[in-house]
């Protein structure tokens, strides 16, 4: 296979004989090989080599954009025919720009080397774990890998990053039976750079498979009530991603529709909620170095003890609407723990509901949410009584992180995010 | 279109059985947002895989370029991960039987149209929609395409030369409330084919959007539902994503294996004698060929695709197979292992899943309700293991002493599959299919579901 670098050097050229103000670039090149255990058996080895070429052109404030996976001449030549087809019919937006130079650099991420053989030795003593300790639970699915990358990206304005990563990926799916009982599928995953740790005792690993095994004798109950929801640190994710999403990112910033449309520097949240974007913090196993429009990535502050304090813009939107841009496109999402324990935030509910994971749509603009409380758990005065199914929470997504009750000091990290568990108020949840 | 450049490179070992997969994908995708240009691109993805079974271990291999020394390479690394398995952890399994049969013929040339066709295209619906309605807060019209070509090559099945092209183009709408909230509605238009067969002449699509836009007034106005379980019509769409969600993954072979509902339950009444259930290959219930929205006629191990009969009047009857779960039900395999890029290895997969249609008309149903709700669109759904239903219900209305009533706002629904499935007492006489989602289990596929209305109760979300 043809060198990355060369590659790289063979396209520039190309791109400088073509009639246009800036051009931006990606090529990449990786293999994983990964281990599928299907219903308690090794079924699959599989081994992707893989490539990818991206590319944006911008003249005359039109843009077109192209992607593929050939990285021959004939198919470099193509990737900028397309995007050529895709510019000459675009329709002339001076805001279309591409970052400016931002030197060169490299960048490694992960481990040095990958171990198909100690990964396979961990993902065994995983299953034997699971079966031993945890015999209620059914492994319907557990995929490991193992991905080594290498990344390039160039640009008209002289940027040059190249960066590379090692790293390994878990992940299972999972239920709980016994007889004909069943429970719903609970999953869970995590991103490591590090086998000296046996799985088992890595992210929410054991956690889930508790709650699922607890969950054997779950039913729905009966009745309504407005009272406190602990989200587990995985289903804050889900609720932290939509809350962005809905309030703070590229498209309803573009549209108007956002809910904090001019709210920067102003209170959107509680105090005691500060979150954050930090690909660079150590936690976070395979940050990103630079973002599609071809900044170098800076950490960042969203939320700070309930202050907005930026939106999440690319550089077209900030352009189109006169924000700064934001220098970073990642999801390493990091919620400050607080000071209670979760043991002691669950003994001073009096009624509430732990919810493991929320199947809802995506909440509509002004961030209305209602959808089924799944892997959760009754909370009355003070302790865990059951756990419950066919329940539902409603609310909404701005008012969720306003009324929040207490933030756990204890913290799940997975290599992607850092989060803790969160209690909240206020939220309806219907029974039965 | 892909060139075969297989056929003359395969190198069986003696004993394994192989599949060796050449792919090209493409897609398309333009996007407008308020008449700005925000979205452009192109993208192909095209590469080389191998599936090597030895023994009851499988191994994988893939590539990201497509020539003929690339064949050999892929099926020698995929051999070398199904001993290494064998080695470290060999399963007892009874071999496969073989499935030989004949060349499946391309069943549909994938056309590539210029860009600018597709931005003209989203153009002039943006301006219609910009000239015939003032009262949007936010308006989106996307066009998308994805296709996949696919040279398929077996040792001890079919193969073949196979293709799933689709194009759509969504519209989405925003509209504020008096009290300043945003609604929404969205809407897909198109189907399997390319740019021309469905987008040559836009006029079909103004009456539609006309619809659409009077719903989302009508939306705009809406009340939030009462809570609780209630008497409802779903229409087509709405039980189609419930055939699909709550039914179609609960009999995937592997998930039964994984211990959903479905297991304990095959042969027993799990729905009202009403309803019937098939996931469809190539043919559709009227049994007509490509009367289906996206037709698949072999599948990722080198099946020839045939009809999966799920639920015959209530019994469920069987499960969706790959070639190793049929062995393991003693069944025939019909086609429903399916993989989405050449990096990725077959699942057991739907392909066109639909409730089949029952006598009564949409209008008698209506009428038949005093109190209750009539749920139209969906913009999401989710289901587990054991049937339990959640759907996002992005346009409703109230049905009051058998009168459609005031539109809703979004709302959800949800439940167990077959609880609500065993209340279904009316069924309508005509289906209703989409065909523009994804269904992501691992990798994403496109896939087909239709339904009729059903009559049904159901637990409705409230604010």
């Amino acid at each position: 296979m043809r060198n990355l670098e060369e590659c790289a050097h063979v396209f520039e050229g190309l791109l400088k004989e073509c009639p246009v103000d800036h051009y931006a670039f990606s090529l990449s090149e990786s293999e994983s090989q990964e281990l599928n255990l299907e219903n308690g058996e090794f079924t699959l080895l599989r081994t992707v080599q893989g490539n990818g070429i991206s590319l944006k052109l911008i003249s005359q404030g039109r843009i077109g954009t192209s992607s593929g996976t050939d990285l021959s001449d004939e198919g470099l030549q193509q990737m900028i025919a397309d995007a050529r087809a895709s510019l000459e019919s675009a329709t002339p937006d001076p805001m279309w720009d591409i970052a400016p130079d931002q030197g060169k650099d490299s960048f490694s991420k992960g481990c040095d080397h990958l171990d198909l053989d100690r990964l396979f030795s961990r993902t065994a003593e995983l299953k034997q774990n699971i079966e031993q300790e945890y015999p209620l639970i059914r492994l319907m699915l557990l995929i490991v890998s193992q991905v080594s990358a290498r990344k390039l990206y160039r640009n008209s304005n002289g940027t040059a990053f190249d960066s590379q990563y090692k790293v390994y990926s878990v992940s299972l799916e999972f239920s709980a039976g016994e007889g004909d009982k069943t429970t719903g599928i609970d999953s869970v995953g995590f991103l490591t750079d590090d086998l000296s740790i046996p799985f088992i005792d890595q992210a929410s690993v054991r956690q889930h498979l508790a709650d699922t095994s607890r969950r054997i004798s779950a039913s729905a109950f009966d009745g309504k009530f407005t009272g406190t929801v602990i989200f587990t640190p995985e289903c804050l994710t889900q609720f932290i991603s939509m809350l962005l999403g809905n309030y703070a990112s590229d498209g309803v910033i573009l549209d108007g529709t956002s809910l904090w449309l001019d709210k920067i520097g102003e209170c959107v949240a509680s105090p005691v909620l500060t979150v954050s974007n930090r690909p660079s913090d150590p936690r976070i196993v395979m940050g990103e170095s630079w973002t599609g429009d071809g900044f170098r990535t800076e950490d960042i502050v969203i939320i700070d003890h309930g202050i907005l304090k930026t939106h999440l813009l690319s550089l077209y939107v900030s352009r189109k609407t006169g924000r700064p841009v934001t220098r970073n496109t990642d999801s390493a999402l990091i919620i400050e723990p607080g000071e209670a324990s979760i043991e002691s935030i669950i003994q001073e509910t009096e009624k509430g509901l732990i919810v493991g994971d929320f199947s809802g749509g995506s909440p509509g603009t002004n961030g209305d949410f209602s959808g089924v409380a799944k892997n959760a758990f009754l909370i009355e005065n003070g302790r865990i009584s059951r756990a419950v199914n066919e329940t539902m929470i409603s609310g909404n997504l701005g008012a969720i992180f306003s009324n929040i009750r207490a933030i756990s000091r204890e913290t799940v990290e997975d290599g992607g995010t850092v989060m803790p568990y969160m209690a909240v108020d206020g939220i309806v949840v219907s029974g039965k | 279109m892909l060139e075969d450049i297989i056929k003359n490179h395969l190198e069986f070992e003696k004993g394994a059985q192989i599949v060796v997969r050449g792919q090209e994908n493409r897609q398309r995708r333009v996007s407008f947002l308020k008449g700005a240009l925000i979205g452009n691109g192109r993208s192909v993805s095209r590469g080389l895989n191998a599936r090597v079974r030895i023994g009851g271990s499988t191994g994988f291999a893939s590539v990201g370029s497509y020539s003929e020394k690339d064949v050999m390479n892929v099926i020698q690394k995929a051999t070398e991960n199904a001993h290494f398995l064998d080695r470290h952890a060999a399963r007892k399994q009874r071999p496969i039987p073989s499935c030989p049969g004949a060349w499946v013929p391309l069943n549909r040339e994938i056309h590539d149209y210029e860009q600018k066709r597709m931005i003209e295209a989203c153009r002039q619906i943006d301006s219609y929609i910009e000239t015939h309605y003032t009262g949007l807060s936010s308006r989106r019209v996307v066009y998308t395409e994805d296709s996949q070509d696919k040279i398929i090559y077996t040792s001890d099945a079919s193969s073949g030369h196979v293709t799933t092209p689709r194009c759509y183009i969504y519209v989405f709408l925003s509209a504020e409330t008096a009290d300043g909230a945003p609604v929404e509605l969205f809407e897909a238009y198109g189907g399997a084919g390319g740019f021309e067969d469905h987008f040559a002449d836009l006029n079909w699509l103004y009456p539609k959007i006309d619809l659409l836009v009077k719903r989302l007034m009508d939306k705009k106005e809406g009340i939030f539902p009462e809570a609780g379980v209630k008497t409802v019509i779903l229409s087509g769409l709405m039980s189609g994503m419930l055939a699909h969600e709550a039914v179609g993954h609960t009999v995937e072979a592997d998930l039964v294996l994984g211990g959903s509902v479905a297991g304990p339950n095959l042969g027993k009444q799990v729905a009202s004698d009403l309803v019937s259930m098939v996931d469809y290959g190539h043919t559709g219930p009227d049994g007509r060929e490509g009367s289906v929205p996206l037709p698949v006629y072999l599948d990722d191990e080198g099946i020839p695709t045939a009809d999966s009969v799920l639920i015959d009047h209530g019994i469920l009857k069987g499960y969706m197979n790959s070639r190793e779960t049929a062995e393991h039900f003693g069944v025939r395999p019909t086609g429903n292992a399916r993989a989405w890029a050449f990096g990725d290895e077959p699942l057991i997969r739907m392909r066109n899943t639909c409730i089949l249609p029952g006598t009564s008309s949409v209008d008698e149903m209506i009428q038949s309700v005093e109190d209750g709700y009539y749920l139209i669109s969906s913009g999401n759904g989710q289901a587990d293991l054991t049937g339990e239903f959640m759907f996002g219900v992005t346009l409703g209305y109230e049905i009051r002493n058998g009168k459609i009533g005031r539109a809703l706002r979004d709302t959800t629904v949800s439940g167990i599959a077959f609880d609500m499935l065993r209340s279904v007492d009316m069924v309508s006489s005509e289906i209703t299919w989409s065909s523009s989602g994804f269904c992501g289990k691992k990798q994403r596929i496109p896939v087909g579901m239709g339904g009729p209305h059903l009559r049904c109760r159901i637990t409705m979300g409230g604010r």
